[in-house]
Formats: C-alpha cells, sequence, structure tokens
C-alpha cells in the first residue's frame, strides 16, 4: 500500500473511529484474555519446570534391586563407567553423580542459630556429589574434600543445602517455631552454622557393626540445585570414604543415582531411550506430569481465550459490513477516479489492519495491567509458601508480536468478506447508492 | 485489446463507438442495442426522460459498467475485453467523471479531492508534480484560493468546480458528466455551463453531458436524445 492509500485510511479511520474503536474494544478483550492466559501458563511452566521440576534435568537410577538380577547377574551398578558413557553423549551438558550416605547416623547443634541445640536423623538425609559441580556457585572452595588433604583434615566437613529446603524451612518450619527467616543468604547467620555428625550410630537405634561410631564437625558453606533437595550434601569424597568404613566396598563403589542435565530440553526424550537401552531407569519424575497438567490448564483457558477472539472477528465484520454500506457511494467515487478492485480491498483491510494492531497492542496492555493486578493481589493476599515467585506470569517476545500478529490477521479475516464486497462492487452500481 | 501506448500519439476517430449496447438491470432493460459515435473534439448534450437510459450510456461509454451485449470501443479501447486492473487504468488516464452530487470526499481537501486520481495512478507520480497540477487545476476553475479548505465546508457552486477541476487533473481524452448542473441555482449553472465550454475549446476535449436542461443543450454541438434505451432522430 502506498503513502497515498495511507492517507485515505488513516482519513477512513478518523472519521469511523467509533465504529473502528468498538470493534478494536473486542479484539483488546479476546487478545488480552488469550495473552492473559498463555503469559500464566508460561510463568507457571517457567516456575514449576524451570525452578522446582527441572525439565532438562533428568535422574538416572539403577533399577531396583531384584532376587532374580542378582542370581542372574543381571544387576546393573551406577558405577564410575556408567557415568563416563552417559557423559560422553553429544546431548549431555553435564553429569552429576551422587552417592548416599550408606550406614547409620545422626546428628545434634543449631545453637548459634536456634538459640538451643536440635538433634536430627542423617541417615537417608545426605548424599556426596563432585566438588567441582559447585565449584561456580560457592566463594573460595569452602566446598572441598579436606579430608583428602592430611594438612586439612580437621577443617569442618563443608555442607550444602539446596534452595528448596531454604524455601521449606523459610515457609513452614521458621513460620511454625517462630525462628528467624533466611532472606539473605551471605549476610545471614545460617551461613557458616557448625553441627556434630555421629557417623555409625542412629536415634532410630541402628548401629553399623561394620567400625566404631565417630563424630565429625560439619559446617553449612553455601546452597545450591545440586544439593539434595531434603537433606544435606558434601564432597563425594568423603561419603566414599566413610561408606568403606562403615557399610562396604560396593557401597563405596556404587552411585546411588546420577543426575544428568540435557543441552537442550527436547533432547529428554532421545536420552531416556538411551538410559533404558544400557538396563538403567529413569527416578520417577514429577516435570512430565507437571508439565502436561500445566499444558492442559493452558489449553483450555486458551481455548475460551479463542472462542471469544472469534467473537471479537465477527464484530470486526459486522462493523465493516456496516462501514462499506454506508460508504457505498464513496467507493464509487474511488472506483470512478481509477481505484481498481485490489485497491478498494486493501483500504478497507488496511483500516481492519490497523483496527486489529491496536487491538492488539490494547490486548497486550490490558493482559499486562492484568498480570500486574494479580501479582500485586497474590504478594499481598497469598501466605509465603515455597517457591513463591515475585511473579506468576512470563511474557516473552514471542508472545508478544504472536499475540499482536493474531490480533491483525483475526481483525483482517473479519473484514475479508466486507472488503471482498466492496471490491466487487460496480463503480456505477456503487455510485447510484 | 489495444494498448496505450498505441494510441498515445494521435487519438482515433470517433473517439467514442458503441454498437448494439444492451444492459439490463434485472428484467429492466435499459439500453436496447444503442449505437452511438463521438468524435473527438465533440461537446455532445444526452437528454431524454427519467429512466430513458442517459446515465447508464454515460456509465457504459465511461467504464463505469459493462454491457451485456455489444462493443464499447473508447479512447482506442475495446471497453468488454478489459480486464478490472486495466479498466481501472483506462477511468484513471483517458477518462474524468463530473457527477450531479459532486462526489467528492469531503473530509479531504480541494486539493486531496483534485489529486485524488493520483492515488490510483500505475506510475507513482512526483508527489510535487501532483499537488502543482492540482493547484493548477484548481486556480483554473477559480479556487486556486481554497487548495486548503476541507470539500465540506464549500457551497454546491464550489464544489463542482472543485470536481470539474478533478476531471481536468489526469488531462483526460473525454469528460463525461452527468448532470452537473442539476443541483445548482441557475446563475451557478450558468457559470458551470460556462467554465465547461471555455474549458472544452481551450483544451480540445471530448465532452459527453447527460442534461435536461435545455441551456446545456444550447451550448452542445450535438444533442442526442434516448428514449426507452434507443437513441430517437
Amino acid at each position: 500500500m502506498n503513502r497515498k492509500l495511507a492517507r485515505l485510511v488513516g482519513e477512513n479511520l478518523r472519521r469511523h473511529a467509533r465504529s473502528h474503536a468498538l470493534a478494536s474494544a473486542g479484539i483488546v478483550v479476546g487478545i488480552g484474555t488469550l495473552t492473559f492466559f498463555l503469559a500464566l501458563g508460561a510463568g507457571a511452566r517457567r516456575l514449576l519446570l524451570g525452578e522446582i521440576f527441572p525439565l532438562d534435568r533428568l535422574e538416572v537410577v539403577a533399577p531396583r534391586a531384584s532376587l532374580a538380577a542378582d542370581l542372574l547377574g543381571r544387576r546393573v551398578e551406577l558405577d564410575d563407567g556408567v557415568a563416563r558413557r552417559l557423559a560422553g553423549r553429544p546431548d549431555v551438558r553435564a553429569v552429576h553423580p551422587k552417592m548416599k550416605l550408606a550406614f547409620p547416623a545422626r546428628g545434634w547443634g543449631g545453637k548459634s542459630l536456634l538459640g538451643r541445640d536440635f538433634a536430627f536423623e542423617v541417615s537417608g538425609f545426605l548424599d556426596g556429589i563432585d566438588p567441582r559441580l559447585v565449584a561456580g556457585e560457592l566463594p573460595g572452595g569452602e566446598f572441598s574434600d579436606f579430608e583428602a588433604d592430611t594438612s586439612d583434615a580437621d577443617r569442618p566437613v563443608p555442607v550444602i543445602v539446596s534452595r528448596h529446603l531454604l524455601e521449606l524451612y523459610n515457609g513452614s518450619i521458621a513460620k511454625a517455631h517462630g525462628w528467624p527467616l533466611i532472606r539473605d543468604w551471605m549476610t545471614s547467620s545460617f551461613h557458616g552454622v557448625t553441627f556434630t555428625v555421629e557417623l555409625g550410630r542412629s536415634y532410630l537405634g541402628d548401629t553399623s557393626s561394620r567400625a566404631a561410631p565417630a563424630q565429625r564437625r560439619f559446617r553449612l558453606v553455601g546452597i545450591s540445585d545440586k544439593a539434595m533437595t531434603l537433606g544435606m550434601t558434601v564432597p563425594l569424597g568423603y561419603v566414599r570414604r566413610w561408606n568403606a568404613r562403615w557399610a562396604g566396598d560396593r557401597e563405596a563403589r556404587e552411585y546411588s543415582s546420577i543426575v544428568v542435565r540435557v543441552r537442550d530440553k527436547r533432547d529428554a526424550t532421545s536420552f531416556v531411550a538411551h538410559v533404558k537401552s544400557l538396563g538403567l531407569e529413569q527416578a520417577e519424575s514429577e516435570a512430565e506430569r507437571v508439565g502436561l497438567f500445566v499444558t492442559l490448564g493452558t489449553l483450555l483457558f486458551a481455548l475460551i481465550s479463542v472462542a471469544m477472539i472469534v467473537v471479537s472477528a465477527l464484530g470486526v465484520a459486522h462493523t465493516f459490513l456496516m462501514i462499506v454500506a454506508e460508504r457505498r457511494r464513496e467507493i464509487g467515487v474511488l472506483r470512478a477516479v481509477g481505484a481498481s478492485r485490489g485497491d478498494v480491498r486493501a483500504i478497507v483491510l488496511g483500516e481492519a489492519g490497523v483496527v486489529g494492531l491496536v487491538g492488539g497492542v490494547g490486548g497486550l496492555a490490558l493482559a499486562w495491567a492484568a498480570a500486574r493486578a494479580c501479582d500485586f493481589c497474590a504478594a499481598r493476599a497469598l501466605p509465603d509458601f515455597p517457591f513463591k515467585p515475585a511473579t506468576y506470569f512470563h511474557f516473552p517476545p514471542a508472545l508478544l508480536l504472536g499475540s499482536v500478529a493474531l490480533a491483525v490477521v483475526c481483525a483482517l479475516a473479519g473484514a475479508f468478506v466486507p472488503a471482498r464486497r466492496a471490491a466487487r462492487m460496480e463503480p456505477a452500481e456503487a455510485l447510484a447508492g | 485489446m489495444s494498448s496505450p501506448c498505441a494510441i498515445s500519439a494521435a487519438l482515433p476517430a470517433p473517439i467514442i463507438e458503441l454498437q448494439g449496447i444492451e444492459k439490463s438491470y434485472g428484467r429492466q432493460p435499459v439500453l436496447r442495442g444503442l449505437s452511438l459515435r463521438v468524435e473527438a473534439g465533440e461537446f455532445v448534450a444526452i437528454n431524454g426522460r427519467s429512466g430513458s437510459g442517459k446515465t447508464t450510456l454515460l456509465n457504459v461509454a465511461g467504464g463505469l459498467c459493462r454491457p451485456d451485449r455489444g462493443d464499447a470501443r473508447v479512447a482506442g479501447f475495446d471497453l468488454a475485453a478489459l480486464p478490472d486492473r486495466a479498466l481501472s487504468r483506462f477511468r484513471n488516464q483517458r477518462v474524468a467523471f463530473v457527477f450531479q452530487c459532486f462526489n467528492l470526499l469531503e473530509p479531504l481537501t480541494c486539493l486531496e479531492n483534485v489529486r485524488l486520481p493520483s492515488f490510483f495512478a500505475a506510475a507513482s507520480a512526483d508527489d510535487r508534480d501532483s499537488r502543482g497540477r492540482a493547484g493548477a487545476a484548481l486556480t483554473r476553475v477559480g479556487l486556486g484560493s481554497l487548495a486548503g479548505t476541507k470539500a465540506g465546508a464549500l457551497s454546491g457552486g464550489q464544489r463542482q468546480r472543485v470536481a470539474i477541476a478533478r476531471a481536468l487533473f489526469t488531462r483526460p481524452s473525454i469528460v463525461f458528466a452527468d448532470e452537473p448542473t442539476g443541483n445548482l441555482d441557475a446563475d451557478t449553472g450558468e457559470e458551470v455551463i460556462a467554465l465547461f465550454s471555455r474549458i472544452v475549446a481551450e483544451d480540445g476535449l471530448t465532452l459527453v453531458v447527460v442534461t435536461h436542461e435545455e441551456r446545456v443543450s444550447r451550448a452542445a454541438s450535438r444533442t442526442i436524445r434516448l428514449e426507452d434505451g434507443r437513441i430517437v432522430p
């Protein structure tokens, strides 16, 4: 469309501002609703699958032990060989072998933070990972296997915890007991807290028979998403040595799981197939179920919104049919001075395009305002809970562009029949009014 | 189909040649085998009673509608054979219209109304040139000072002058006017007729005017009378 035709379109838009505004209003509501729900879905997906149940992180475990497998010698062990094979795949970004403490242990401490010592069970709630995996996250090499270096062997065992645990503490435990919240990890008194762990003895009455119990000082040095979700994590070397001493050689060799980060979420399916071909399994993942739930929820609301958009397209069609009927003579004049059918169609569709563009931008503004209002209300009204986000919405650029494009397409579709009707009028017939 | 280039140097005579034109609206025949020849430079008045087919004849000759049957060769073009885009270009470059009810776009200024055909010109004319020519056309009809005025703010006589300026803007071969004085008072109508006569004489245009008015017929070089869709002697 040339500049002169654009001038005519602009003039027509100005003249029929009220009708166009009404047509735009329908699109604003339809696109606003759709964008709102899609942004909510994207926000939920980002929170649930990005932080709580990451889609690109898979946990590989050995199949459950069975007598038959043991007798037939088909039991697959998660050892260094398997870890190397998985790490060698091109779709794998990193592997994080984990080894669980395989014998009884118990702990106590926390007086410096809570005002009194509290006791806790350690067995089942402690694992070990390679310190290199958190090298970039924790300052000054605090998370290191000091026991491996005999000169530092007396230093407390460094411990990291996950943000999940921190959220759980802040959202539930701290509130229930009136304990201080941990907001800023590094300046918090939580950082550097020490406690004692007695290896080889449990509050549940079990005692390892392989070696005499021994006490070690532990020190909290950081938080990381690579730490055990509900428990604590220490450098792998400690767990390996302790398992060898209190549990046995096999427990010191075999990993409890290997967390694998694939390069792309789309690689997950093929990677899981590979894992199964090795006789291994993927630990039960909530991510798929959560992802499906989020997708279905988003789809449901998107369908309702699409229905609204279809109604708004019908509104556009009605408005433009009226406008074309009203401008019948004027269309005749344009045809008389040389406008082709294509020119007339371009003028009507040009107006519809602007109506759609304005409706799309208005819809985005409406969705954004509604999202901010919901976030504001949620921040005020909802109690703190683990992973409570600052916003429940995510507006990626593709959503913004797609919404505006859909609004334009919807307006063009609505104006298609009126534009065709206007273009098909014979000039003489149109001039007759 | 004749190409516009083939007729650019010298227009063929007759400039309008209609042969056996038939046109109906629904079951109502309006033109019944009408034939007409108009030579280049003629000022032809067409009169007749209401419903006799005058406007339809003008519309067929001007390419505003297609005949049901018959040949219409105008300014070297076989109108029945032209596809929509070419017929639109024909209306844009070869002919122009002046209507009884002016048919200006009221929200646009006089200048914009006059240069409206350039909005649809195939070759994008230089904007400044187009404005200059539109301004000159307005000056020619005595409205140079009202170039920036919205058409909706003009009197009937002024509107018709703007419509004439628009018709002259593209330097057409033929101007078709349908009751150009029908909505004007007697004095203003006289002025418009005088303006038409002067322009036809100066530019050598062919002018075909549908009219009820005797004074317009008197100014014409030839008068054709229509009855029941046929030309009567």
